[in-house]
């Protein structure tokens, strides 16, 4: 008899057969081509995400945006000649274009076609490069051999060097970052071109008032001739410069590094994060704040960075956090007893007399009184993909002021754990409808960045973030954000 | 030589479609066909199979709309994956296993209760086995759907489907003896819809 009502539903249900709406099929047929045809279009996606990205960065790893200065390191390089550290080019070129540069300084007076004509047998590979570029780009090594004493011709030198790292930079112009002061450099003199748009300084009507004389025409397309006359000019200027010395930024006196515009950057986040219900029931509300107890929160993180201007970045990467909460719930538990107790009664009747009645009368006794206690470690884990622009607001020495802000894309979040649901029962997290993905949050963070060399920094970020969405689903009955304050200790590393 | 292989193919599809009683095709040749992804061989492959397996998907939904929304899901698997099917086993169950896994996880995204407990002392009932077995399979596939979506999955999963309650726990991420109870639930919860239907407990 035991199995009897498994035997029939399975023989009834065994040849049990349904015929299905007609367009069925169809639609089947239908869905599954759509369903191909995005596969197709992420992995479409994905595939030229990853062609630009591999462009972008071989395209930004030949023109250094920045100079970083290390003034923690200036004992192993003379103090007042900067050299250039490149890591981007070929080092057989740079051994080849340093002999080539000390050669050239061992002529005492080399006339630019020589010095043309040597360049264009000892290498090819500028070919594309105009003459006229060819014989200005040798131009401040030339200049050097004769006004040794000089140090900003070193500078005209360093110049040259970063020049001919970068074959996409400017050939007229060296563009070089002090900090975030954009400072050009005029090659054959190595003279600072003072720029009205790029630093706030020099905007000053006073020091524009004296650098008016000083306008700086690049020798585009000139013939030698007029590019030594024009250097013949500025080097009567300099002796005005020197005079006038705070027209020129002060420059780097430590070695210098060539950074491209990618930092990689890895952090670790320790916090206070609770969660906010959203709830009607205001009691509810607060039996679950009374039985939650917030605990230490964690996050890691790692980040590639994109250094679109000195300033501004924007960064992404992968996130992992989690939120550490302590459930604990009693429970007041009351065992009743009932026993029996005999009782007489007497009633006095008027005719009968006095009548004995016995009966029987239950008592409840609320014998003993104990707690049921549950308690539970809850964990809320989410994986996301951060997305943020971070700005500088201002620097000091080796110390930079960061903010930024973003959102994260939330791709794995599980919850694990109890509550107490609105019945005044336990309830397993699991059990209720959570999200597994598409938890999103905003962020917000202010941070410190201490510099340990050009390339290294520490950092030191406290930050914020706010679930955008609710971690369970709306069948749950009650919407639950997070929310954390977070500091980060991390590093970040100039590529 | 696969154009003479398709065309011979395709004269078979029209005996088929046009011949009632004979031959259904062989069940290699129509793999093979899906796996080329040939859509008339998809659809011998859906009037085959789609029938059964309605009435599959019917016993862990509560209604024919969502029923056919689980099939179509579950077929769109089948006809991805059929190059995964290496020919153990019988196709059918193959596919019977895809829609039943595919009507788990879509019950999945509602609220399902397990309660978890002890075993209770239930107590097992007589009833009316024959008075059963003359009802019509369209009022028992009615009581079914009247379960409560836990009840009626371990119900499903372990008496019609035959699984133990080790492998039900695995697929519903509870413990064996949560299963255990939930089927001894259900099953009194059934007996209490059969007398609804008229049928006595002896």
């Amino acid at each position: 008899m035991k199995n009897e009502i498994e035997n029939i539903f399975k023989q009834k249900f065994n040849s049990f057969e349904a015929t299905p709406s007609a367009g069925l099929f169809d639609a089947i047929v239908a869905n599954r081509a759509k369903k191909k045809r995005a596969i197709w279009m992420w992995s479409a996606a994905a595939l030229l995400a990853t062609v630009s990205a591999v462009g972008l960065w071989s395209y930004t790893n030949n023109t250094p945006v920045q100079l970083a200065e290390d003034t923690s390191n200036s004992t192993e390089q003379n103090s007042n000649t900067p050299t250039l550290i490149d890591q981007t080019q070929d080092k057989k070129e740079v051994v080849q274009e340093n002999r080539l540069i000390e050669e050239t300084l061992a002529q005492t007076k080399p006339t630019g076609v020589r010095i043309k004509e040597e360049t264009a047998a000892a290498k090819d590979t500028r070919a594309t490069k105009t003459e006229a570029t060819l014989q200005h780009r040798q131009k401040p090594t030339a200049e050097k051999s004769t006004t040794n004493t000089n140090p900003k011709n070193e500078w005209a030198e360093l110049f040259a060097k970063i020049d001919r790292a970068n074959p996409t930079m400017d050939l007229d112009k060296g563009t070089l970052y002090l900090g975030n002061k954009k400072q050009t450099m005029d090659m054959s003199t190595g003279l600072n071109i003072p720029q009205e748009n790029t630093t706030r300084a020099l905007k000053k009507t006073t020091r524009a008032d004296k650098t008016e004389n000083n306008s700086y025409k690049p020798p585009l397309n000139s013939t030698i001739n007029t590019i030594t006359s024009v250097a013949a000019e500025k080097k009567s200027e300099i002796k005005e410069e020197e005079e006038n010395e705070d027209v020129n930024l002060p420059l780097p006196t430590g070695r210098l590094v060539a950074l491209n515009k990618w930092r990689v950057q890895t952090s670790a986040g320790i916090g206070y994060a609770s969660r906010t219900l959203s709830e009607t029931n205001k009691e509810y509300i607060d039996l679950r704040n009374s039985t939650e107890n917030v605990a230490l929160s964690y996050q890691f993180e790692a980040n590639v960075i994109y250094q679109f201007n000195p300033r501004w970045n924007i960064q992404t990467g992968l996130q992992y956090s989690i939120r550490n909460e302590l459930f604990e719930y009693s429970k007041q538990m009351y065992t009743t007893e009932d026993r029996k107790v005999q009782r007489i009664e007497i009633i006095v009747h008027p005719v009968l007399g006095e009548i004995e009645r016995t009966y029987l009368e239950t008592i409840r006794d609320t014998t003993s009184q104990y707690q049921k206690y549950t308690s539970s470690q809850n964990k809320f884990e989410t994986v996301s993909i951060p997305i943020v622009i971070e700005r500088e607001l201002f620097t000091h020495h080796n110390w930079r002021v960061l903010a930024k802000a973003g959102v994260h894309a939330g791709i794995y979040s599980n919850s694990v754990g109890m509550l107490l649901a609105p019945n005044s029962e336990t309830q397993e997290y699991r059990t209720l409808p959570t999200r597994k993905a598409g938890i999103n949050s905003a962020m917000f963070g202010l941070g410190v960045l201490y510099s340990l060399t050009p390339r290294v920094s520490l950092l030191a970020y406290p930050q914020t973030n706010v679930q955008i969405n609710s971690s369970t689903k709306r069948t749950a009955g009650f919407s639950q954000n997070d929310w954390g304050i977070y500091t980060h200790v991390g590093l970040r590393i100039g590529l | 030589m696969d154009a003479t292989y398709l065309h011979n193919n395709r004269s078979t599809l029209n005996q088929t479609e046009t011949n009632t009683e004979t031959n259904q095709l062989d069940e290699r040749e129509l793999i093979k066909g899906c796996v080329n992804n040939d859509v008339r061989y998809q659809q011998v492959l859906y009037e085959q199979f789609a029938p059964k397996m309605m009435g599959v998907s019917l016993r862990y939904c509560t209604s024919k709309m969502e029923a056919e929304d689980v099939l179509h899901d579950a077929f769109i698997k089948v006809l991805d994956k059929i190059k995964t099917f290496k020919g153990e086993g019988s196709f059918e169950g193959w596919i019977r296993k895809i829609v039943v896994f595919t009507a788990l996880k879509s019950n999945d995204k509602r609220v399902r209760k397990f309660e978890p407990g002890s075993l209770e002392n239930v107590q097992e009932q007589s009833f009316d086995a024959k008075a059963i077995s003359n009802m019509e399979t369209a009022n028992l596939l009615s009581i079914l759907q009247e379960l409560p979506e836990g009840y009626r999955a371990v119900f499903n999963l372990y008496a019609i489907e035959g699984y133990s309650h080790k492998e039900i726990g695995k697929m519903l991420d509870i413990s064996d003896v949560t299963s255990r109870t939930q089927y001894s639930r259900a099953k009194q919860h059934l007996i209490k819809l059969l007398a609804k239907y008229g049928i006595q407990r002896i």
